[in-house]
């Protein structure tokens, strides 16, 4: 059976079937993504203030990203204006760049961005027990967090000197041997969280020894997993569902510039119409990449 | 954009026939051609490397504390991706010269994510005043 107006327009539409289809799929992931992003501005807008993190992620290596993602929605719109034109050779080199592009993308996250963060240790200490930890917080004195009227620190991070003691429940304690930042600094103005802090790739300090009481901490501790924080839910949340996006993409392309282009021989408007609606939902990804970076990376 | 290509004729079934398509071949069309219709998409690509790298610098300075109100820099920043969303949708995604039978579910679809929006703002907000009756 052929499915009709697979290039010609529909007299009633005014447009390719194809074309329609993946812009009503577009108008649904733009709802899947908005009700997403309503909530994280839902939930950063009732986090207590100064508590929200900042400067969590790699600033240099989420602006690569971006330019590989930007960079791929170019090529892909000349592989498609290369088809139109019937330059079979220029469309194969375009399309080859974007997907590679495309898995670069996801190499960067998946290799480097994500096992940073699962490699991190946090804990929330719990409000009655925070004097122990003062010299990690910060909270107290004249130059302290509540005397510049902030709310108190209550966390700490860093890597621990062996991860089995933070699996283990029978071990009660959880040795540090390097601290972040904050803690290491924890009165220094700098290090407050109003706003995206601007620091070097590395602000581990090592040579630390912090002894934790598992019991001084909030339930939840651990790697920087999902349920640590409603930032890192929202970032693996949005960045993983983005990424499935990017996957989709990529086999899709990779099928295009290998079995897929076959139809070039018996009907190449057919296969450049495939190559356009296939760039929409790339565009959409980068479109959609484009707030996401600012807002978990920079703001 | 795309209304302004030639295509391969088409049966009327909508599909093309191979040998009409291949008479299209890459040697009716010449260098000069390809880049005038791609140079408008370069330009836009350009334009988004360069005002990704203006979202990184303008995260670097601290607009609450210019502007004296919190939350300019989350203000500013969005601004930016927003021109750069419009950017890739007007060009890439050829929107600026698109049907209605596009534009007409996308403006729903606006509507209906902005309302999401104004529903978590007025959760947060809380504009609805009481009226000062008390409970008995």
């Amino acid at each position: 059976m052929e499915i009709p107006y697979t290039v010609r327009p529909r007299p009633d539409t005014g447009l390719a079937n194809p074309k329609l289809g993946i812009w009503l799929f577009i108008a649904s992931e733009v709802m899947l993504f908005g009700g997403l992003f309503a909530g994280y501005i839902f939930m950063r807008l009732g986090a207590e203030p100064w508590m929200w993190p900042h400067g969590w992620l790699n600033v240099p290596v989420g602006t690569f990203n971006t330019f590989v993602l930007i960079f791929s929605s170019v090529t892909v719109i000349l592989s498609w204006e290369a088809l139109k034109m019937r330059n079979f050779k220029a469309y194969k080199w375009w399309l080859f760049l974007t997907w590679v592009c495309g898995l670069l993308f996801l190499i960067i996250k998946l290799s480097y961005e994500w096992p940073n963060k699962f490699n991190h240790f946090g804990a929330y200490i719990k409000k009655e027990a925070a004097e122990k930890y003062e010299e990690y917080l910060g909270n107290e004195g004249e130059d302290g967090r509540l005397a510049r009227g902030q709310a108190p620190r209550l966390f700490i991070s860093g890597h621990p000197k062996a991860w089995s003691d933070v699996k283990d429940p029978s071990m009660d304690k959880i040795v540090l041997a390097a601290i972040d930042d904050e803690n290491h600094t924890p009165k220094s103005a700098e290090n407050d969280r109003a706003h995206f802090i601007p620091r070097d790739m590395v602000h581990l300090h090592e040579g630390h020894e912090v002894v934790l009481d598992k019991k001084d901490l909030v339930n939840g501790f651990g790697p920087f997993y999902p349920r640590l924080n409603t930032y890192l839910a929202c970032y693996f949340m949005i960045t993983g569902l983005h990424g499935l996006h990017v996957l989709g993409g990529v086999i899709v392309f990779i099928f295009f510039w290998g079995p897929g282009s076959k139809l070039y021989k018996t009907n190449p408007e057919q296969l450049c119409n495939r190559i356009e609606v296939a760039g929409l939902f790339w565009h959409l990804v980068d479109l959609i990449w484009i707030f996401v970076f600012p807002i978990f990376y920079l703001l | 954009m795309a209304e302004q290509h030639t295509h391969a004729p088409e049966s009327k079934d909508g599909h093309v026939h191979a040998a009409e398509a291949h008479s299209h071949g890459s040697d009716a069309h010449g260098h000069g051609s390809y880049l005038h219709h791609v140079r408008p998409y370069l330009i836009v690509g350009v334009a988004l490397f360069v005002f990704t790298v203006v979202t990184v610098g303008l995260s670097y300075v601290d607009f609450d504390h210019i502007f004296g109100s919190h939350g300019m820099n989350m203000k500013i920043g969005l601004a930016v991706a927003t021109f750069k969303v419009c950017l890739v949708g007007a060009w890439f995604m050829h929107l600026k010269s698109e049907k209605r039978s596009i534009w007409i579910p996308l403006l729903f679809t606006f509507f209906f994510c902005l309302g999401l929006f104004v529903l978590c703002l007025l959760a947060y907000f809380n504009p609805i005043m009481t009226t000062g009756h008390t409970h008995h």
